[in-house]
């Protein structure tokens, strides 16, 4: 029997548009499954408390990324492997699954492999996948730069180039071994499973109007800055800087497609 | 296999890559190649290559499998295979290396030490002992 975790609120509200279709894929797919309505998302871990029972194969989160990193967090502890069917644009996890839609995310659990993935932590969350930092107007430039349509239509140079002033002053300690100071645009931070099991860590920032990075690789990563910068994971805030980011050893089961390579 | 020239600007061959501008200070031990762009302060401990590219200040003792010095390294260098400093590198350290290049303009302030290789090492016994006369 698998466990549907549902966030109705997710992508605006999709899940009272896809119920029915969902159900009805679910039984003619002969998953026998129990629903169960995420009130609030920080009571996740309660809510697994009271209806995981022997007889669970798995617990299957329906809703964005949101949902998912905190259904991640709850279940970190527990030996299931966790599904996803998505209902918002935002679940990057899912795109990176290969599971485009629910009817993907359906299908799923139905017929499926199970990967380990190896988590992070940042402050008291676990995460999956990477982390991106960076202060709040480069997120939204580049956001409002991809969209732009418009000047797609026109033949416009979409190329986004951050002024020196975007730039943030961070330092970071990696390992209690290397400390780096520079001015950065963007950090953007990767659980490697296939780099030794470290962080990758990737510094962009701007020099003499070129885009320069840095690479580094550690288990654990401090990050301070001079301006507060939102840690992103997929498009959802999970913390602020300063924070600390460590890769750790402990791994949590995904339901993957059975086609799809073990790499995320 | 030693690294070419045109190889230096590739982020993708690099397990650890300090751009530009980047201050970073400490101990470094990497499995991979290491770049650096920026300032660097402490100890760089490599299993690969390590390079130390045209405008970067290095003031570290460096030890790696192939080093390139194409800007400034105020330490000493210990390269298990070749040191190779470019036309714009400076050493201002002692050097160990099996084999060691060092291009027009380049420079070398310190000592050079050789490292044998297996291959030089003489393997051949002596066919005669030397008898030592008795009184």
């Amino acid at each position: 029997m698998y466990l549907l975790l549902v966030n109705r609120l997710a992508g605006g509200n999709r899940y009272k548009f896809i119920e029915r279709p969902l159900k009805a894929t679910l039984n003619r797919l002969n998953v026998k499954h129990k629903i169960v309505t995420i009130d609030d998302l920080n009571n996740i871990k309660e809510l697994l408390k009271g209806h995981i029972k022997e007889n669970t194969k798995g617990v299957v989160v329906v809703g964005g990324h949101g949902t998912v990193a905190s259904a991640i967090d709850a279940l970190a502890g527990y030996n299931l492997p966790i599904g996803i069917i998505p209902t918002s644009k935002t679940n990057s996890l899912a795109r990176n699954l290969g599971i485009r839609n629910w009817q993907d995310g359906v299908k799923l659990i139905a017929k499926h492999k199970v990967v380990d993935k190896r988590l992070g932590k940042i402050g008291q969350h676990y995460f999956m996948d990477s982390l991106t930092i960076a202060p709040r107007r480069n997120l939204l430039t580049s956001i409002f730069s991809k969209s732009n349509r418009f000047r797609k239509f026109l033949g416009a140079n979409l190329t986004h180039h951050f002024r020196p002033s975007h730039s943030v002053a961070c330092q970071l300690h990696l390992d209690n071994e290397l400390e780096i100071k520079c001015q950065i645009d963007k950090i953007v931070i990767i659980l490697d499973d296939e780099n030794k099991k470290k962080l990758t860590i990737t510094l962009h920032n701007i020099v003499d109007k070129k885009p320069v990075i840095s690479i580094f690789r550690a288990n654990r990563c401090e990050v301070n800055s001079s301006l507060n910068m939102p840690i992103l994971s997929g498009n959802e805030t999970i913390a602020n800087t300063p924070t600390t980011i460590q890769a750790i050893n402990k791994t949590i089961a995904i339901m993957q497609p059975e086609n799809k390579p073990s790499k995320v | 296999m030693s690294k070419e020239r045109k190889d230096f600007a590739d982020p993708n061959q690099f397990d650890t890559l300090v751009g530009k501008e980047v201050v970073v200070k400490g101990t470094l031990e990497s499995e991979g190649d290491v770049q650096i762009n920026g300032y660097f302060a402490g100890t760089i401990d490599s299993e690969k290559d390590v390079i130390v590219s045209e405008h970067a200040k290095v003031k570290a003792n460096i030890t790696g499998k192939n080093v390139y010095v194409a800007g400034e390294v105020d330490g000493d260098i210990t390269a298990s295979e070749k040191l190779e400093i470019l036309e714009t590198g400076r050493v201002d350290g002692d050097v160990t290396s099996q084999a060691l290049s060092i291009e027009p303009g380049g420079i070398l302030k310190g000592s050079s030490q050789m490292r044998e290789t297996e291959s030089e090492k003489p393997n051949s016994t002596p066919t005669f002992e030397v008898e030592e006369e008795t009184k």
